[in-house]
């Protein structure tokens, strides 16, 4: 038996929940209580690192009621079990294991701040173009505006899967500002071995916030600008990665290109050998 | 239950993040302590580099040359740190080890132009087992730094059955490429890929056993070179794309309505 303490397996265990791939969450669980082998144990942990990982990896289940996909995420936490969805101002109650909206809701502070709203239309019209399957939603949170996107790609069945993410922010209020942001792009393929791509990219711009028209317009066009660069950018940077990095690692043939002659190299080591002696 | 630990510990590595082999194997075994000689084996870890004072010359450090703490090199066949009643293959094992890290030595030269390389050898019951390890580091460009890495693990099982030998080839490689721009900002892309393949040749010629080995090795490194081609710079690129359309999602469906319609096209002329 293990000699390491609960903690320290508590934070084992919570580490591999953590690390788990898009879409993988369940998986990795099933492996994570067979080599725990100590359900009480994991019973203390599977709630909290599924809602961590519920909102780091920004999920975005669909509300029935909605008829819309709706995110998790940090800034729309309103406690453990209820987000708020910023469109419809509506407090959703949510179940972190089944990933799922539980039907409670709440009608929250109602949403009447133009800018915001404006912003998530003009967002929201921007995923519809380019995301197949993506979401967002835009919160005003302490003096700022908070611009989510999360956009997926399961393929278990090809054994690869995917996900998009950004966050956007600004101040909410008029004059000039900066927009920040950070992309990010994570693919595993685990057929026959394990390769992941991460990537990301930090962003700052100057943005002017006036009426909620141009507002808006201003702002999603700077995000999609720097999303389509972004893309663009990492388009070349795996041409680049496979012209010369990879094939300056290996040859795919010498430079003799013939295939390698061992019957060959091992004759000459013993001629070699015979006229040392 | 040890069995399907096992099985477990196995699929959690594969999908845990690359980057972090050494750290999560370390949290596997800290788990299951009574995991931890088949994990060693069954994980593949980025090779480390040793030096041989002795010969002065690198090698590599992996499960199969590891006795407790110490290595042994396959240049002057000892342990470093020194460790009399470390295993050494038998005379004969040895003979066959020297020429093969020889001979690989030759072919990494050719088809990595640069790197280091290692063979080890192990007595088995009906013959031998050896594992044939390449390691390359890429040097970086100033204009575009990027950073990579190459692990080639071949582990060959050689059962001798009379005048023929089966081979049994286990190869994984893994392969890293890291870079940080202002365009792309941080961008990783490690993993590994595993390959199996066995084969049976005639073994009446002198030094065959290393001239099939080395064809066997031959052809998987070519294999497993195209796929993780295909797979890196490839396949994460398309799912990249697949998550966003960058023209557009109207532009990739009817991209996608198009190719089913070619393929469609050709299924109706095959069936005419």
């Amino acid at each position: 038996m293990s000699d390491l303490s609960d903690k320290e397996k508590i934070k084992i265990a919570t580490h591999f929940l953590l690390s788990s791939p898009p879409g993988e969450f369940n998986e990795v669980l099933t492996d994570v209580r067979s080599l725990l082998d100590d359900d009480k144990l994991l019973n203390q942990i599977v709630v909290s690192a599924f809602r961590q990982y519920n909102k780091d990896q920004m999920i975005d289940p669909e509300s029935p009621s909605l008829g819309y996909n709706v995110l998790i995420t940090e800034s729309g936490e309103v406690d453990a079990n209820s987000y708020l969805d910023p469109r419809s101002g509506k407090v959703l109650g949510f179940n972190h294991i089944d990933q799922k909206f539980t039907g409670d809701e709440q009608q929250g502070s109602p949403n009447n701040d133009p800018i915001q709203k404006k912003i998530d239309l003009a967002i929201n019209q921007y995923i519809s173009q380019h995301f197949p399957d993506g979401a967002c939603a835009v919160y005003s949170d302490k003096g700022k505006y908070k611009i989510y996107i999360s956009a997926k790609i399961f393929s278990p069945q090809n054994y690869w899967n995917g996900r998009w993410r950004s966050i956007w922010e600004m101040p909410a209020r008029s004059g000039k500002g900066k927009l920040t942001g950070e992309i990010k792009t994570t693919v595993h393929f685990y057929e026959d071995g394990n390769v992941q791509l991460t990537t990301n990219k930090k962003i700052d711009i100057p943005i002017t916030i006036s009426d909620p028209d141009s507002t808006a317009k201003e702002v999603a066009k700077a995000i999609f600008n720097e999303e389509h660069s972004f893309q663009q950018s990492l388009i070349t940077n795996f041409a680049q990665m496979g012209d010369t990095s990879f094939k300056s690692l290996r040859r795919k043939l010498p430079i003799t290109g013939t295939r390698v002659d061992f019957l060959n190299i091992l004759a000459h080591r013993v001629t070699d050998g015979l006229s040392k002696k | 239950m040890g069995d399907d630990q096992l099985d477990c510990a196995l699929d959690l590595m594969r999908r845990m993040p690359p980057t972090n082999i050494e750290d999560n194997l370390a949290g596997l075994i800290d788990l299951v302590p009574d995991l931890t000689e088949d994990l060693l084996s069954a994980v593949d870890q980025p090779l480390k580099v040793s030096h041989d004072k002795e010969f002065g010359r690198d090698y590599l450090l992996c499960d199969y040359n590891r006795d407790g703490d110490s290595y042994r090199s396959p240049w002057s066949n000892k342990y470093d740190p020194k460790l009399p009643d470390g295993a050494l293959p038998s005379k004969k094992l040895r003979e066959i080890e020297v020429q093969a890290n020889e001979a690989f030595d030759v072919y990494r030269d050719l088809y990595y132009e640069g790197g280091v390389s290692s063979v080890y050898c192990w007595d088995i019951d009906d013959g031998f087992a050896a594992c044939v390890l390449i390691k390359k580091v890429g040097e970086q460009h100033e204009k575009r730094p990027i950073q990579g890495v190459w692990d080639s693990i071949h582990v060959v099982e050689v059962n001798e059955k009379g005048k023929t030998a089966n081979y049994k080839l286990t190869s994984t490689v893994m392969l890293s490429m890291t870079t940080e721009n202002k365009d792309t900002g941080s961008v990783n892309l490690c993993g590994s890929l595993t390959r199996q393949s066995e084969t049976d040749f005639p073994v009446t010629e002198e030094n065959a056993h290393i001239v099939n080995m080395g064809k066997i090795i031959e052809d998987m490194e070519q294999k497993l070179r195209n796929a993780l081609e295909i797979i890196y710079f490839g396949k994460t690129h398309d799912i990249v794309n697949e998550i966003r359309a960058i023209k557009g999602v109207e532009e990739a469906q009817r991209r996608k309505q198009s190719q089913m319609n070619i393929v469609s096209t050709i299924m109706e002329d095959k069936q005419r």
